[in-house]
């Protein structure tokens, strides 16, 4: 507890692998929002974490580096909440797979400016969900547009991934 | 009576007879001139495609019979002209097995034409349909089917909705995933 | 009163009224998928969110799911809720086949008035739709698993709210499916109600499946007969025929709901051998001739044999309106009857059972609901009046106990205790389980005559000893309990039970609790008959006054001796022996062909009429249509014929009622209209018990009850009661009853062909252990001998019956009637087992 992040990084988890610099990560598990670069070293611990908007969740920390796309991390969590989705209630069982569907548009360069919108508005929408099972399962994609909408539009103006060369 | 007070009668008659004399002189002058009507039973005008006169059933491109008779039409008219019996296939279609329009009463507002979800009702520019009889203006389904698409060739409703029918299974149409299995837990 | 602010509307509340039905009340529509009155707030579908400004609640809320409170200020139309309401409608759509111009929902949906009305006009979604394949539901329900929007209505209401397990949610997530492991026919006799609570068209109706749409519909409420519950529908008529009958809501009868008995059982009235023109010896004639005749005849007969040579019979099922008809009828001409009772046994449980219900005692099904325990004495709901199931069920959920003490094998889907004793050890038994229960104050307390009866009951027999231990559970159980309701069959029961049961709920309503009585009834309108049918003989009676030359003239009115009376070859024979046999009806009954005259008569769906249900409660069908051969059988499905005629074809039938004045009058001149209101006017002037009936405007829609109490007139010693019988046990005797089953063996229901699919083969309940002794296993075929005749039947073993009792459903294609009676004692050498293809 208390514990900065950068330490957990570095000193226990053994630091970056060559040549990867810190980008993101996820604080605690698959319904954390990222933690962007900016919250390199902050203290993990609850309160802090609050404080700063975030969540320790499970506390099993995912770390990206500069050369992952994170809209495809984010397909990958939407694809699992989509899946795991006990399907009891509309915004949960049916909006995951929407954005995943919405997602995956943009990773692989068929998306377009107004899916944006769309994704921010049933992030919201979905905190209206029966159980803590939704907006827990959307906190990646709320921040993803939060902090990284720029790797987003990057996608939908070049028409594919940015870090798929192919 | 002219209104205006202060003319003589005189003139007033020879105003009139000016007015005659130009009316009479204009259709002189038609006599000579080619006419602008036409002669309606021998030369007849080519309509558009989208006026609006006898009603025809269509079919799909694959020649099934469009009409599922979901009664929207019959519901839509303003007159209440149209009626009909629905029934099921053996392929699983639906369909009219009588379907029935009043052209005494029909005023082709063309409402059934838009409200139809299969494009199965149209309009046709043949309005020659008067008759004595008044029954014979009551077209029987066999008088109003035809045997192609009409202005829509291409659609056939049964391959977007999601039914079963002789057209396709379940996760066959258009946009279809594949039904999923209920008995499994893999993705 | 919670006081509540919604869309800058104030409005009282009951507490407990969630937010969602206190907008209704102030005329505000909140969308709705997944929340029902019946089944409560889940909080599923989360299309009825609104946005809570003021009070304990803060932002956007499910409606459903809060109730109201003080202090609430509720905006419907705050653009946030809107929003996510919009969104919600659009989730549902992702997936729609967009099929409805061959939905059958389509025009009453749901879903198509709330995507309509949430806007959403456009698809944005790109992906492909789930899809799901369909399953076999059986004869009733349609499938279309595509259509689902997963409100969960469906399993709830099945599995919830009525206990059965065989459909319901399988697969998580965007894969949910609803229906059963296995594609096969639908267990609950429920079934039907799947597709009136299923807000799409998922389940829609089979057999009027692709015939129209509900716009096109003259929508009616009705009544079903099909039991005497009397459950409140509305039927659904185009083109000269009932299409569709759905559940009409109704507070203290049916609810939201009906079984599938009634639902389907409507067909006989379009049925195409149903006779619609009026005969003389089989030969049609104008009704004018027919009345002429028949009235010439019955006078001749009358004039030279006296009065009493006219005999009349009346049915269970005609409307109030016939019955009285035909009780002035018999009053102004003097003739015997009305007759509406087989046997003494029919006539005593019944008029005992209108007579004992007093109106502190009577019960609505909506009552026994609320009950805390239930004692059901000779009652087999599912088989009887299957709505009364879902009551019992209703209260069991909220943790009732239900006894049942009954020699049949009681099917109910959900836990209960089951005595099983032979119909002749019933009152035996129920009379202990009373002295078990029964304190000593209150029976000190008791007036003499009471105490009387009290004293009567024998102390121990074997048969008591052997359910000691059970009685004195139950005994406990309902000394324990505050609200019991006392059900009692009137069918396999003697002669004593009625009253038996109605003195235990006296004696327990003296002990301080609140008690209800509810009987079942052989008929929708029994309960009429037995205020109508005076002292008139049984039907058996009659028939020996036929066999010895005393009665001349039959005239039957609505009812079909063939199908209830047990002795088959007598029936034929006495029959023969009639100068006039007049019959009346609109079913197609086996008597028009031995009859010399015959009037068709008018269904209830076009005469309208009251019916009084079982609890003595006065309930009103409104006239559907007007008759005549519908234009599907007219046109054999082709277009109807291109010519005009002013007559509608096959329109000569009249209600029961008009052939009954018009006989009553001297001549034919009797007008049609106002006969009715004279009819119901002389009712009132007669019968002080109807003085309270509304005028057909002002009727309210649940109906008005009258419990006629001891105003019914008996034949037999009201001390009856004293002593119980003991039965006599016998090791090879075997007593035989025959019993009602909920699809095969009601009259009208029967004339339906979709119920006749759902028909299980008849045959014949015996006990494992008389089985094994009579060397008898699953599936043989019997032939069970009596006086009268044979019948052969497979047997089917279970162990939750009455050992020493074999059972038999009256059904309609099993002549059940060469028993010679409806309850018998057979000896055990008179069963014999016969092969397969062996006739009897
Ligand atoms: S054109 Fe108009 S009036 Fe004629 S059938 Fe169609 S809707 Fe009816
Ligand atoms: S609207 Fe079209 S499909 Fe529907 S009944 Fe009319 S013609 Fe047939
Ligand atoms: S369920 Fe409703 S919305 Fe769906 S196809 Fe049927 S009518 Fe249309
Ligand atoms: S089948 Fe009908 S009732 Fe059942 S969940 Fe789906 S939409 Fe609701
Ligand atoms: S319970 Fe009886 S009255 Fe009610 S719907 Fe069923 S058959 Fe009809
Ligand atoms: S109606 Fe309230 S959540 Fe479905």
């Amino acid at each position: 507890m208390g514990v900065r992040l950068s330490e957990i990084i570095e000193v226990h988890a053994g630091g970056m692998r060559d040549g990867a610099e810190f980008k993101a990560c996820l604080p605690g598990g698959a319904s954390t929002a990222f933690l962007p670069g900016e919250f390199y070293d902050i203290e993990m611990d609850f309160e802090t974490m609050r404080k700063a908007g975030h969540r320790l969740g499970t506390g099993a920390i995912m770390v990206f580096d500069q050369k992952t796309c994170l809209v495809a991390a984010t397909l990958n969590l939407t694809e699992f909440f989509a899946r795991e989705s006990c399907g009891w209630c509309t915004p949960c069982r049916e909006g995951f797979p929407y954005m995943r569907d919405l997602l995956w548009r943009i990773e692989h360069g068929q998306g377009q400016e107004e899916f944006i919108s769309i994704l921010s508005q049933m992030c919201r929408h979905l905190w209206n969900s029966y159980c803590a099972f939704a907006p827990g399962g959307v906190a990646p994609i709320e921040s993803l547009l939060a902090y990284f909408e720029d790797e987003v539009h990057a996608h939908i103006e070049k028409k594919k991934c940015p870090f798929n060369d192919k | 009576m002219n209104t205006d007070k202060n003319e003589s009668p005189m003139t007033q008659i020879l105003a009139d007879l000016k007015a005659l004399a130009i009316g009479f002189a204009t259709t002189f002058k038609h006599l000579f001139q080619k006419p602008f009507t036409e002669e309606y039973p021998e030369y007849k005008r080519p309509l558009p495609a989208r006026s609006r006169a006898r009603i025809i059933l269509t079919r799909d491109p694959d020649g099934g019979e469009r009409c599922v008779a979901c009664y929207l039409c019959s519901a839509v008219c303003p007159v209440s002209c149209i009626s009909m019996q629905s029934a099921e296939q053996a392929d699983g279609r639906r369909y009219a097995p009588w379907f029935r329009i009043n052209f005494g009463r029909c005023i082709y507002c063309g409402l059934c034409e838009e409200a139809c979800p299969t494009a199965a009702i149209q309009l046709t520019p043949d309005f020659e349909m008067c008759k004595q009889d008044i029954l014979a203006l009551v077209y029987e389904k066999e008088d109003l089917l035809v045997d192609h698409g009409g202005k829509d060739k291409q659609y056939n409703f049964y391959q977007y909705a999601g039914v079963v029918t002789d057209v396709g299974e379940k996760g066959t149409h258009i946009k279809e995933e594949k039904p999923v299995n209920i008995r499994s837990n893999l993705p | 009163m919670p006081k509540l602010i919604i869309d800058n509307q104030e409005i009282d509340v009951q507490p407990g009224t969630k937010v969602i039905d206190a907008a209704e009340q102030l005329g505000i529509m909140i969308p709705r998928f997944c929340y029902h009155p019946a089944l409560g707030s889940v909080g599923a579908c989360r299309v009825c969110a609104v946005k809570f400004l003021q009070g304990p609640f803060k932002g956007v809320q499910m409606s459903c799911m809060i109730d109201a409170k003080d202090g609430m200020v509720v905006s419907t139309t705050d653009e946030e809720a809107v929003d996510f309401r919009k969104y919600v409608i659009e989730w549902l759509m992702l997936h729609h086949p967009h099929d409805c111009p061959v939905c059958d929902e389509g025009g009453h949906c749901l879903l198509q008035d709330m995507t309509v009305a949430g806007g959403h006009g456009l698809r944005r979604y790109q992906g492909k739709k789930r899809t799901h394949h369909d399953q076999h539901l059986g004869p009733l329900v349609q499938h279309e698993m595509n259509r689902c929007i997963q409100c969960y209505r469906c399993s709830r209401f099945y599995q919830k709210f009525s206990g059965y397990r065989d459909l319901g949610v399988l697969q998580i997530g965007e894969r949910v499916y609803f229906g059963r492991y296995q594609a096969g026919t639908l267990e609950s006799p429920f079934s039907g109600n799947l597709i009136d609570i299923c807000p799409t068209g998922v389940y829609t109706d089979k057999p009027s499946r692709f015939i129209g749409r509900r716009w096109d519909y003259e929508r009616t409420p009705s009544l079903c007969i099909n039991c005497s519950l009397g459950c409140h529908t509305v039927v659904s008529t185009r083109y000269r025929e009932i299409v569709r009958q759905e559940a009409r809501f109704s507070e203290a009868v049916n609810g939201h709901f009906i079984c599938d008995r009634g639902r389907y059982g409507f067909f006989y009235a379009s049925q195409e051998k149903r006779p619609r023109y009026a005969q003389i010896n089989g030969n049609e004639v104008s009704w004018e001739k027919s009345i002429q005749t028949a009235r010439d005849q019955l006078n001749r007969i009358s004039q030279e044999s006296g009065p009493g040579a006219v005999a009349s019979v009346g049915s269970v099922r005609s409307s109030l309106e016939t019955q009285a008809a035909l009780s002035r009828l018999c009053q102004k001409k003097g003739w015997q009857g009305p007759v509406y009772w087989i046997d003494h046994g029919q006539e005593m449980n019944v008029k005992t059972a209108a007579a004992e219900l007093a109106d502190e005692l009577a019960v609505s099904l909506r009552d026994v609901e609320q009950a805390d325990y239930i004692l059901a004495v000779g009652a087999d709901p599912v088989n009887e009046a299957p709505m009364l199931v879902l009551a019992l069920r209703q209260a069991q959920r909220m943790g009732a106990k239900v006894c049942f003490l009954d020699p049949r094998p009681i099917g109910l889907p959900f836990s209960f205790q089951h005595i099983s004793v032979a119909p002749q050890a019933m009152d035996l038994i129920l009379a202990h389980l009373l002295k078990e229960t029964i304190d000593q104050d209150t029976i000190k307390g008791l007036e003499p005559h009471e105490k009387k009866i009290f004293d009567a009951i024998p102390n121990n027999s074997h048969l008591v000893s052997s359910n000691q231990k059970l009685l004195n559970a139950v005994a406990n159980d309902i000394r324990l309990s505050q609200r019991l309701v006392i059900v009692c069959g009137t069918d396999v029961v003697s002669e004593t039970i009625p009253e038996r049961a109605a003195y235990f709920a006296r004696l327990l309503a003296k002990m301080g609790k609140q008690v209800g009585l509810f009987y079942l009834l052989p008929g929708a309108n029994a309960f009429g008959a037995a205020l109508l049918s005076d002292d008139a003989p049984t039907f058996g009676r009659i028939l020996d006054e036929i066999e010895a030359g005393l009665v001349r003239a039959l005239v039957l009115v609505e009812n079909d001796p063939y199908g209830y009376y047990p002795d088959r070859p007598r029936l034929e024979r006495v029959l023969q022996q009639l100068d006039l046999l007049l019959v009346m009806d609109y079913l197609d009954v086996r008597t028009i062909q031995d009859a010399d005259v015959f009037l068709p008569t008018l269904t209830l769906y076009e005469a309208g009429g009251f019916f009084v249900n079982q609890e003595g409660r006065i309930q009103k069908a409104s006239i559907a249509y007007q008759g005549g051969h519908p234009i599907s059988q007219f046109s054999n499905g082709n277009h109807p014929p291109r010519s005009f005629r002013n007559q509608i074809p096959g329109k000569e039938a009249q209600p029961a009622w008009q052939a009954l004045i018009e006989l009553a009058n001297e001549n034919s001149a009797t007008p049609k209209q106002g006969v009715r209101a004279d009819i119901l006017a002389w009712l009132v002037k007669t019968h002080p018990l109807f003085s309270k009936l509304p005028p057909d405007n002002a009727f309210p829609s649940d109906g008005i009850r009258i419990n006629p109490g001891k105003d019914i007139h008996f034949r037999s010693a009201a001390d009856r009661l004293v002593v119980p019988t003991l039965a006599s046990e016998s090791a090879d005797q075997m007593e035989l009853i025959t019993v009602d089953w909920t699809f095969g063996t009601e009259e009208l229901s029967t004339r339906s062909p979709h119920l006749r699919k759902m028909e299980s083969k008849p045959c014949v309940f015996m006990h494992s252990n008389d089985a094994a002794q009579l060397d008898i296993s699953e599936g043989d075929k019997v032939a069970v001998r009596s006086d009268t005749g044979i019948v052969s039947i497979h047997v089917t073993i279970t162990d939750n019956m009455a050992p020493g009792v074999l059972i038999i459903p009256r059904h309609q294609r099993l002549d059940w009637q060469h028993l010679g009676a409806s309850k018998i004692t057979v000896s055990k050498d008179q069963i014999r087992k016969i092969r397969e293809e062996e006739p009897c």
